[in-house]
């Protein structure tokens, strides 16, 4: 890429700009408590950043009550594997191990949930009159977007975080980040009824239409940004060969989070096959360019 | 941190391998999932004129609730096109004499999809004919 110049990833730029030494004792050392503490207002500070717009989304407090409870427990207990992932990529701490990763999903979560039930309270969505499992419900659905923005808080808001564990990302972990980049800008929109009207405006050749522009926006981003960052592609490596080890997976997990998104909050239930593929569609537009940018968002 | 600028990494090197095999079997996988797709959706676009609704209502089973009477009734749209704002009206006559008359409006009825709902009767639907059906439809 001719056109960007090599300045190292963002977050290394992030690294250089602004830098505390906080972290650089901490690495070797058992973290103190004031550098942990202050974790933890980045947790809550990404929290918001993440969730405020689910936790202002009319749908989102619905669902609190009306969603299938099954699918409501299926959800809780999904999104802790991925919150050890992403802890094993971007944690409160640097992690090296399982029980520290363990350890901070579970931050994450327990700071996802204070935080989902402090903001319904505040826009008096909570109240004492209303059964109990509606209020479970609405913080326990919430919780789940919120604790994802706890953990990615300490990546987004954390000066001086070194990804050291970027560096050598495998192609697992590089899937897993794509993974996140896509729940990113999927979970926003996801709940919303404009993801299944766009898809009932749509006609099929429009729906192909929008399979084609993900499919070519998110390979500019990964060409650009893979380049820029300088992981996985080896320069040299033809353009073809990261569309298919990269670009196309990257857009089969966007379909499968936005196909995952809308069973999940009941957009799916009766519907026709064709109906069903068109909202994965729609939604897994801003979720292929999250997945493709996850390298620049996160 | 020799490199603390931040304006050059050279520390993060391109992993001078080669792809593992896992990687194209991903790959590949992930080409035949979305050439399905695409296929799929041409077929589909292929065969499909300027498609509409067909919207057919069949009433399900009565039920007695507390102060009244419930019709639980799904609508199948068996058309290509999404109606939407699809209002189900359901009507008891006793011979032709109107005895009373419900109606609910469904946001959306997807193509080739169904909806379910129920219409809530002050009188027992069970005693006289029951005439149900979607009255109209918006475009989405």
């Amino acid at each position: 890429m001719p056109a960007c110049p090599r300045t190292g990833t963002n977050k290394g730029v992030k690294a250089g700009t602004v830098k505390s030494n906080a972290s650089e004792e901490g690495r070797d050392t058992v973290p103190v408590p004031g550098h942990f503490i202050i974790g933890l207002g980045r947790g809550i500070g990404g929290a918001l950043l993440f969730a405020l717009p689910m936790q202002m989304t009319m749908e989102m407090w619905e669902l609190g009550f009306s969603m299938d409870r099954w699918r409501l427990v299926l959800l809780l207990v999904v999104a802790l594997p991925l919150l050890v992932g992403i802890a094993h990529k971007v944690g409160f701490e640097e992690t090296f191990d399982l029980k520290e990763d363990l350890r901070d999903a579970f931050i994450a979560y327990g700071l996802g949930i204070l935080t989902s039930a402090l903001v319904l309270l505040l826009f008096r969505l909570l109240q004492p009159a209303m059964p109990a499992s509606e209020i479970l419900g609405k913080i326990a659905i919430q919780a789940v977007p919120s604790s994802i923005g706890a953990l990615l808080g300490r990546s987004q808001l954390e000066s001086a975080h070194q990804d050291s564990g970027n560096d050598d990302a495998s192609y697992g972990g590089e899937l897993l980040l794509m993974a996140v980049g896509a729940l990113f800008l999927n979970l926003n929109m996801a709940p919303t009824e404009e993801m299944i009207l766009i898809s009932y405006k749509m006609t099929d050749w429009h729906a192909l239409a929008v399979v084609a522009l993900s499919l070519v926006l998110m390979h500019g981003f990964v060409y650009a940004v893979s380049f820029k960052g300088g992981h996985e592609i080896e320069p040299g490596t033809p353009q073809w060969h990261a569309f298919i080890r990269f670009t196309l997976p990257g857009y089969v997990i966007a379909l499968l989070i936005s196909l995952y998104a809308l069973w999940t909050f009941g957009r799916l239930d009766n519907v026709g096959a064709t109906p069903a593929i068109m909202a994965m569609i729609v939604l897994a537009f801003p979720g292929a360019i999250g997945a493709a940018a996850a390298r620049l968002i996160l | 941190m020799p490199d603390d600028t931040g304006s050059a990494k050279p520390s993060r090197k391109p992993l001078g391998r080669k792809a593992h095999w896992l990687e194209w079997a991903t790959g590949l996988v992930s080409a035949a999932l979305v050439l399905t797709m695409v296929g799929w959706l041409a077929w589909q676009a292929a065969g499909e004129e300027d498609g509409k609704p067909e919207l057919v209502v069949q009433a399900g089973t009565f039920e007695s609730t507390e102060g009244g009477h419930r019709i639980a009734f799904t609508i199948v749209n068996r058309g290509q096109r999404t109606a939407a704002a699809v209002p189900v009206t359901a009507r008891l006559y006793d011979q032709d004499r109107l005895v009373e008359e419900r109606e609910v409006t469904l946001d959306y009825v997807p193509a080739l999809s169904s909806t379910s709902g129920a219409l809530l009767f002050g009188t027992d639907p069970g005693t006289y004919r029951l005439d149900i059906r979607a009255s109209g439809y918006e475009d989405p």
